[in-house]
């Protein structure tokens, strides 16, 4: 809890500095762990309290390379499609038990016959039967405001339209879900924000004992 | 009771030793047995209980394994994803039944129970172990716990897909088939047992039913003492309790049994036992067999040693050179030297100390023999005076001059079969040839003279007394005694040698029945007085008597007063006569006194009585006592009494005259009597002896002693009175010789006391009869 307070009133000050400026239709928000290290992976969703056009979302790509899912997170709008190309030699079995999202693509090599269209918000864990370790997350937002944080911790938002909007944060490895805030943008243009995550490592393949 | 024979002590002893030994030994070898069995029981059941673990460890892994494939598996975790409570519990169901699990559960990531298998189990169950999930990322936990009152090994697996999308549980029992694996791993028999709060339950074993009935009874104390192999009480297992959960409710009790080593235990007892008892049989024998060796030679010893004593002259028991082979030896020396002494004390007893000769008791044991074989003579010498050459020559020259005798007795020829001192100066010599006086004679004279004693010339007399002996005829006391009589008798022969004859040995014998018989018949009332008149002749009247004593024997008769007088004279024993005598005639004399008879009784008394310094006061006090004057009795001695010690007599007679007792000199004239002391006797009368008088009418000389004497006696005073008158023509003399009184046949014998009054009353009344004229004339 002492991590959320510190994290708030950090986020007050930025706000009072940015109250200043000019207007500004760009927005970066900074996560960090509960160690004020840039997250990687973290999913930021601003969700306008103004409906705005649909525009048509293009497909996703969660790719299966080296013998693990490329990215480890992927965030796309309800009603977007996600191919998942099978880039290795060897096959996968990309499968979803997850409520948002339940399905399986059985064992397949290049690309499959049709995307996957994720019609529901939640996250979506992906895995692949025949490579237990192989891990990756699909967050569905309602939004299409999304965007994961890089290995700096920094997601972007451009030509954003000033108004207020509701943040959501996400980490697979987050300790606790991430209060929603509402945010007035405009004169905002940068935010950081600590989301404390367990202190995992992301999935790799392991040293193969067939020689490939 | 104590061990009385030294074998049994031995043997007791030997058995004792040994059964201390072979206890000890026993028991030592049999608590090594035990202690060591034990602690190889101990290392077994350590050893067990670390199989048991691993086991149960190599079991978690392996079903944790399989649990962990089982969530792996993409149907399961797809069917756990429908979140559909019927897919999820068949497929609990139908997966779990592929591992042969019998509990199945899962849970959420959070640890909510989602599905069960079992409806009793709740959540509480399940919390302890789900906790230790949560320090661990989502590995597979397996731990054995109690469900629903069962225990269970039960694995908790993640499911992923591929995030954790719940956890399976998969529970295996710990039941009877699982010990039965685990006893054909470990050996032993194993029992599971629960725990909860205060109750323990035996939930499955491998132990035969009846034991397992028994065994709720030890457990809780096994399971007090976690991991201590202990015996239950009937000692047939040795068991250890292992606790297999975190929380210790489910404990592995294993079990050894004790049977293994403790029939080998017993085994080995038995044999000690029967060693035991080979080696006791025979230490028994061996002890017998020694304590035998021991004893037989001193029970023979033993033997030997109560012969010697009884005089034996047995040879000692052969015997080794140890310590008892020594105790013969010194017992054989001990035989010797009693013997040899009992010899010297034999000797001793039977010689004489001063001349070596045989003693009395060499004669009492020798004689016998010789008077059975042989016909001779006993000769008994005694040295005459020899008292009064003692008190000349002095005690040292005495014993001098019996050894030179004695030498000179050796040499007399012929050498007598036996030679012997039988007193002092009495010598006994035995002969085999019949001797007469005159060898004897022969014999004396050659050890008669010529005595060298301190440079002067000694001779001596002897006088001997005689005995023929013939065979097989007598005693030795007889022949000693017969010729003791011969000796007495050798005093009044003037050869001084007597033969023994035949029947003094009997006269002798009659003697002794007299002087023994005497005491008691004076007290039975064989004796009795009679009395004489002293008839006064001048006045022809009669007023005294003489009492006489009468003894009349129940064996042998009338006994005459002089011979048991004499006897009793000899024997010391007058002085009882005279007191009877006295006691008698004063008694009677009192009788007469009252009736007015006044007759003075005349007492005799014997010198023994004179001498007793006491008579006179006792026969005052007798006159006293029957009331009598001293006229009434008159006492009577004999001249030779008188000249035994003539002071001490006179002295006493003066006594009894002064008390007015009439005193009279007995048998006077044939006594060697002194005139010169005739004057000086304090007497009133004078008797003569009937030897003057019992013929004085014939005998002229006679009656002139009687005269003269009868003067003599007047002049001096004294009366005289005549004994033994027998016949009339006596009287006229004796009134002629002026005799004041006569006692005789002729006035009456004596006579008892009723016919002594009898006569007396007749002479008062017709006195003149007796001096008629006629008769005078």
């Amino acid at each position: 809890m002492a991590h959320f307070g510190a994290s708030a009133l950090f986020a007050t000050i930025i706000l009072g500095c940015s109250s200043s400026g000019a207007y500004s239709n760009t927005f970066s928000a900074l996560i960090t762990d509960q160690q004020n290290r840039p997250l990687t992976d973290a999913v930021v969703e601003l969700i306008s309290h103004k409906p705005l056009s649909d525009t048509a979302q293009p497909v996703a790509s969660v790719a299966q390379q080296g013998l693990m899912f490329t990215p480890f997170v992927t965030a796309v709008t309800r009603g977007s499609l996600v191919d998942f190309p099978n880039k290795d030699k060897t096959r996968h079995h990309v499968y979803s038990f997850s409520a948002a999202k339940s399905f399986e693509i059985q064992l397949y090599s290049g690309k499959p016959e049709q995307p996957i269209l994720f019609d529901q918000v939640g996250i979506v864990a992906l895995g692949c039967n025949i490579h237990d370790y192989m891990q990756a997350y699909i967050y569905v937002g309602e939004s299409q405001l999304l965007a994961v944080t890089g290995s700096n911790g920094l997601a972007e938002f451009n030509q954003l339209p000033a108004g207020d909007y509701q943040l959501k944060v996400w980490h697979p490895w987050q300790l606790q879900a991430f209060v929603e805030q509402t945010l007035a943008l405009g004169s905002i243009t940068q935010l950081q924000f600590q989301l404390p995550v367990a202190d995992n490592v992301k999935p790799s393949a392991p040293k193969r004992g067939f020689g490939s | 009771m104590g061990f009385k024979s030294l074998r049994s002590k031995l043997i007791a002893i030997f058995v004792l030793v040994l059964s201390l030994l072979a206890l000890a030994t026993g028991l030592a070898t049999l608590s090594t047995m035990k202690r060591d069995s034990e602690a190889q029981a101990t290392e077994i059941l350590n050893v067990a209980t670390k199989v048991l673990r691993q086991a149960l460890d190599i079991r978690a892994e392996q079903l944790s394994d399989s649990v962990r494939i089982l969530a792996a598996d993409f149907g399961f975790r797809r069917a756990v994803a429908t979140a559909e409570q019927e897919t999820i519990e068949s497929v609990l169901q139908n997966h779990g039944s592929r591992i042969n699990a019998s509990l199945m559960l899962l849970l959420s990531p959070q640890g909510q129970l989602l599905a069960s298998s079992d409806i009793a189990i709740s959540m509480s169950d399940i919390t302890p172990l789900f906790k230790q999930t949560v320090s661990g990322s989502n590995t597979t936990v397996a731990d054995i716990i109690i469900l629903n009152g069962q225990p269970y090994q039960l694995v908790l697996a993640p499911v992923k897909a591929p995030a954790l999308i719940a956890w399976v549980g998969m529970g295996f029992p710990l039941d009877a088939p699982l010990a039965q694996e685990i006893k054909s791993i470990t050996g032993l028999d194993i029992s599971f047992v629960t725990k909860e709060t205060n109750s323990i339950q035996l939930k499955s074993s491998t132990l035969d039913p009846a034991y397992q009935q028994l065994l709720p009874e030890s457990l809780p104390l096994l399971l007090q003492q976690a991991n201590t192999p202990l015996s239950n009480t009937e000692q047939d297992y040795i068991s250890v309790a292992l606790p297999l959960d975190k929380l210790q409710q489910l404990w592995a009790v294993q079990h050894l049994p004790n049977q293994r080593w403790l029939s080998s235990y017993q085994q080995f007892r038995q044999q000690l036992l029967l060693i035991f008892g080979a080696a006791l049989s025979l230490a028994l024998l061996v002890a017998f067999i020694f304590a035998r060796s021991i004893t037989r030679p001193l029970d023979a010893l033993s033997l030997f040693a109560r012969r010697i004593g009884q005089g034996f002259d047995d040879a000692p028991p052969a015997g080794g050179n140890d310590e008892i082979g020594l105790l013969g030896t010194t017992l054989h020396t001990m035989q010797i030297n009693i013997r040899q002494r009992e010899q010297q004390l034999l000797y001793n007893a039977e010689h004489d100390f001063l001349t070596g000769l045989y003693n009395r008791a060499a004669v009492d044991r020798l004689l016998p023999d010789i008077l059975a074989q042989h016909a001779g003579s006993l000769l008994q010498i005694n040295i005459q005076k020899f008292k009064h050459l003692n008190d000349v020559l002095g005690f040292n020259n005495a014993d001098q001059l019996l050894v030179q005798l004695v030498k000179r007795l050796q040499t007399v020829l012929p050498q007598p079969l036996l030679l012997a001192r039988l007193g002092g100066d009495e010598f006994l010599l035995v002969y085999d040839s019949l001797l007469t006086i005159a060898q004897v004679q022969g014999k004396l004279a050659l050890l008669s003279e010529h005595y060298q004693l301190d440079n002067s010339v000694i001779n001596i007399k002897f006088r001997a007394g005689v005995y023929h002996f013939f065979q097989s005829q007598q005693t030795v006391n007889d022949a000693l005694r017969r010729t003791d009589i011969a000796l007495d008798h050798a005093l009044s022969t003037a050869t001084h040698i007597a033969m023994y004859l035949q029947g003094q040995d009997e006269s002798h014998q009659r003697d002794l029945t007299l002087i023994r018989d005497l005491p008691d018949a004076l007290q039975n009332g064989q004796f009795y007085v009679v009395y004489q008149p002293k008839v006064d002749i001048s006045k022809r009247q009669c007023h005294s008597a003489e009492a006489l004593i009468r003894w009349q024997h129940p064996q042998l008769g009338f006994i005459p007063p002089d011979q048991f007088i004499a006897l009793a004279e000899h024997a010391g024993n007058i002085g009882l006569i005279t007191e009877w005598m006295l006691q008698q005639v004063l008694c009677q004399t009192a009788l007469w006194w009252q009736q007015g008879m006044q007759v003075q009784i005349a007492v005799n008394l014997s010198v023994h009585d004179l001498l007793n310094p006491a008579l006179t006061d006792n026969i005052c006090s007798l006159l006293n006592q029957y009331q009598l004057p001293a006229a009434a009795l008159a006492l009577e001695v004999t001249e030779s009494a008188i000249m035994q010690d003539a002071d001490t007599v006179v002295r006493q007679l003066s006594q009894l005259r002064a008390l007015g007792i009439n005193l009279a000199i007995d048998d006077f004239g044939t006594g060697q009597s002194s005139l010169a002391y005739l004057k000086q006797l304090p007497v009133h009368e004078v008797k003569i002896d009937r030897a003057f008088i019992k013929d004085i009418e014939n005998n002229a000389n006679d009656a002139l002693i009687v005269a003269a004497t009868t003067q003599l006696a007047h002049s001096l005073g004294f009366s005289v009175t005549a004994e033994g008158l027998e016949n009339r023509a006596g009287l006229p003399k004796l009134l002629h010789c002026g005799c004041d009184k006569v006692q005789g046949y002729y006035f009456a014998k004596p006579l008892q006391a009723d016919n002594f009054s009898q006569w007396l009353l007749q002479f008062s009344t017709d006195n003149q009869s007796w001096f008629t004229a006629e008769s005078i004339a």
